[in-house]
């Protein structure tokens, strides 16, 4: 069963490395650099046992923390999990889950992101090389740690999934989920006075988070290397019951997505009757296609979970200007906000997935499907980040900067959907299908996802430069004239590139509606 | 490996079958008659290695119902988004009442109303809404579409349930949902790949009355379907396609000479085992 997964597993990114070279040059590159880091870290690694074993066992453990932290969140807010193996494709076999997870497990140790993980884990273990009982110790720890990371991940992100039917509970869940992230900012902030005391207390901190899921792994061996026989049993056991129970999350996580296959998703939701937004905006294709957007960004999870961290950046925000007394860090929520939701259309038409066809056979003009889909977003988006760049300002006590700062919030979301507009219809990459997971990362995609956002925001940083430069200008000299030029240059730059655009992906549209249809398809 | 510019005999001329309609290897150039509510000429379209649909020309008559028929990969679908504006074929032309696909794609498309086969719909919209916004993106009036809407959605049974979500409906209404999407622009011809597939046997009668009454009012509707019998029954025109080549076109009579449909497609087409192998099956 675990060989056959594994196989599979494997077998699965080699089909895919057949069929498109381009996958395969990116996962060599993926590979290459993930090399160069356990390298860097093995270099690292060889020369810990020349530090005292106590800021060894420090640096480790923390390093360790990091790790486990990096797999619950870097898959939940930025790149969802590989679902190759999706449990749900299993539902038919009738595998009990209680075979299927730990079998996944060990399968996920052949994919780049498992393999790395526990070969640093084990690369780690050589710190210890001069203390037989802490290598003893370490080298399981490494294994159980590694597969809890996976586990974890897999978990949280299925957990998370397993309530997208009900949205109102799946967003409050993940805004729990970064409470913690949170309160390590208040950790941080609170402990640590300065950099000297900081150090000083690196050592507890430490030894605190030894016995937490995020530390267990890494800190058994320095138990065993000081001799504390009976801790380094503890935290062994310990690592044994975090693997159980992410173990046993991720069943319950399978569990919910099997019963959810059978009974074809959630049940039926209240209906409602009328057009809603449909019979309030402009009857014209533009009007509906814009109505239609704003229907999505309410109720498909994809749209609405890419919302949900404007409020999250705002309380994490808040909060840490509470801790300090110094509100002005929020300053940055107006135009951070502008920058962020002038991108979130950029892959507007790969979210339509084959859906896409209707405004195809239905011969939509090119400037139509860009003003619709870009008016739905400016619709709400401009209010908002004028909003919050207004309430930011109040609350930071810094009238003075308000024009630069509209300037450059609203610069950054005109610009930011001017690149939308051509990126959308220029650039199909595979994104989560209608229904699926936001969290989960369509197969062999990570990369040219992350190469093709990259570009974008590149770009759109190239654009929004001259409003950035006027802004720090105006901080630098305290010179009213500058606020009032960044405002200027912010909003007249960024309308140009919003009609240009428009214009640029108007023309595309038109001329490539087939081809762009297919390329949509071949990834639906 | 080049593919043939003005395809010789796409038609099987081993096989005895009248072909009246199919105009094999007839020149691109001429105008077709505009009364011809698809006229296809030469159509070919190549994946790599694979040719998927190897020159086709066809003339689909106003006022008919035209089942295409052919086995799994034949090119059926591949010639539908050919003719439909969804694939952009390398060879060959289509018109629609005298007006190129691919060169007046709005005009072309406006007389048109497409049921691609396994696409998404906007499934987070209700039925409604779904079938508004398909009315609103052809630039149709607000009322008109209000009217149209109500009409359809009542045709297609959906009343009921036309305040759910379209990802809440069953198969066959999701069916029905996109058949009204693709009708509330009152086009002249239905192009429909795989109406029936995964449609119980009452919506799949419905649908087929709905059909029956459009093609009597004067409209033309193009099938695409794997069920013979059905074709037999519904269609009075039906073209064969196998591996990208039209084997026979023509009324269903001439087609089938006198055999049943699906006997008839079977001698064409080909490919029938003789029911050996699997030994371990036979308790």
């Amino acid at each position: 069963m675990v060989a056959h997964l594994m196989r599979m597993k494997l077998a699965i990114t080699v089909n895919g490395w057949k069929r498109s070279t381009l996958q395969l040059v990116m996962s060599i590159f993926l590979i290459a650099y993930v090399v160069f880091v356990l390298a860097m870290w093995g270099v690292g690694a060889a020369f810990l046992p020349d530090l005292e074993v106590q800021w060894r066992g420090t640096v480790l453990t923390l390093v360790g923390a990091a790790a486990v932290l990096g797999w619950i969140v870097v898959p939940v807010f930025f790149t969802g999990v590989d679902m190759t193996l999706d449990p749900a494709n299993f539902a038919t076999f009738g595998i009990p889950s209680r075979a299927l997870v730990p079998g996944l497990a060990l399968a996920g140790l052949v994919t780049v992101p498992g393999a790395a993980t526990l070969i640093a884990y084990l690369i780690s273990s050589l710190a210890w090389r001069d203390s037989l009982p802490a290598l003893l110790t370490a080298i399981p720890a490494a294994i159980l740690g590694a597969l809890f990371c996976i586990c974890v991940s897999y978990a949280v992100t299925g957990l998370l999934a397993a309530f997208t039917g009900r949205r109102r509970i799946r967003e409050i869940v993940s805004i729990i989920a970064l409470v913690p992230l949170m309160l390590s900012g208040v950790i941080l902030a609170g402990i640590v006075d300065s950099v000297e005391a900081a150090a000083d207390r690196l050592p507890g901190i430490a030894a605190v988070i030894a016995w937490t899921p995020l530390g267990s792994f890494t800190a058994a061996p320095w138990a065993a290397a000081e001799g504390r026989y009976g801790e380094a049993l503890g935290q062994g056991l310990l690592c044994l019951a975090w693997v159980a129970g992410a173990v046993w999350l991720w069943q319950l996580a399978v569990d919910r997505r099997y019963t959810q296959v059978r009974g074809s998703g959630p049940a039926t939701r209240t209906s409602r009757a009328g057009l809603g937004v449909l019979g309030s905006l402009p009857g014209t294709p533009a009007g509906a296609i814009a109505a239609r957007s704003i229907i999505y960004w309410l109720k498909d999870p994809r749209y609405s979970a890419s919302l949900m961290v404007v409020p999250l950046m705002l309380v994490l925000f808040w909060f840490l200007g509470a801790q300090s007394g110094d509100y002005s860090l929020m300053l940055f929520m107006g135009p951070i906000t502008g920058f962020m939701l002038g991108y979130a259309i950029s892959a507007d038409i790969a979210y339509d997935s084959s859906a896409f066809a209707l405004h195809v056979t239905a011969g939509v003009s090119g400037r139509d499907d860009r003003v619709g889909r870009v008016g739905a977003l400016l619709l709400w988006a401009l209010p908002l980040t004028l909003v919050l760049t207004l309430a930011t300002t109040w609350m930071a006590g810094a009238w003075d900067l308000l024009p630069g700062l509209i300037g450059l919030a609203v610069g950054a979301l005109l610009t930011g959907a001017g690149v939308s507009a051509v990126s959308s219809a220029r650039f199909i990459y595979p994104v989560p299908k209608p229904g699926d997971s936001p969290f989960a990362t369509p197969e062999g995609s990570a990369m040219r996802m992350m190469l093709v956002s990259l570009g974008a925001m590149v770009v759109l940083g190239l654009l929004v430069l001259p409003e950035l430069i006027l802004f720090v200008l105006a901080l630098l000299t305290g010179d009213m004239l500058f606020q009032w030029l960044t405002l200027v240059v912010g909003l007249g730059l960024g309308l140009l590139v919003l009609w240009l655009g428009i214009r640029w992906g108007s023309r595309w549209f038109d001329r490539a509606q087939a081809e762009t249809y297919q390329s949509v398809l071949k990834f639906a | 490996m080049s593919l043939p510019d003005s395809p010789g005999a796409p038609v099987g001329t081993d096989h005895p079958a009248p072909l009246p309609t199919a105009h094999p290897g007839a020149g691109v150039r001429e105008l077709p008659d505009p009364h011809t509510a698809i006229a296809i000429r030469g159509l070919a379209k190549r994946f790599g290695e694979k040719i998927a649909v190897n020159g086709i020309s066809l003339d689909v008559p106003a006022g008919s119902f035209y089942g295409l028929v052919g086995p799994n990969g034949a090119g059926k679908t591949t010639a539908m988004s050919m003719a439909t504006g969804l694939l952009r074929p390398d060879h060959g032309r289509v018109w629609i009442h005298g007006t190129d696909v691919w060169e007046e794609p709005l005009a072309a498309k406006r007389r048109m109303g497409v049921l691609a086969d396994g696409v998404r719909l906007f499934d987070r919209l209700t039925g409604e809404q779904l079938v508004t916004y398909s009315g609103l993106l052809r630039g149709l009036d607000r009322q008109t579409v209000a009217e149209r809407t109500a009409d359809l959605l009542r045709v297609m049974d959906l009343s009921q349930d036309a305040g759910k979500l379209v990802v809440d409906y069953s198969a066959g209404m999701t069916k029905k949902v996109a058949l009204a999407s693709a009708m509330i622009h009152a086009p002249k011809v239905l192009v429909l790949d795989e109406p029936f597939e995964a449609v119980d046997p009452v919506s799949a009668a419905n649908i087929r009355d709905i059909l029956a009454q459009f093609v009597a009012s004067g409209g033309t509707v193009v099938v695409s379907s794997h069920v013979m019998d059905l074709v037999q029954r519904m269609c009075d025109h039906v073209a064969v396609i196998a591996e990208g080549t039209l084997l026979a076109a023509g009324t269903v009579d001439e087609v089938r000479a006198g055999k049943s449909l699906e006997d008839r497609f079977v001698d064409l087409v080909g490919g029938r085992t003789n029911g050996e192998g699997l030994s371990w099956l036979h308790t």
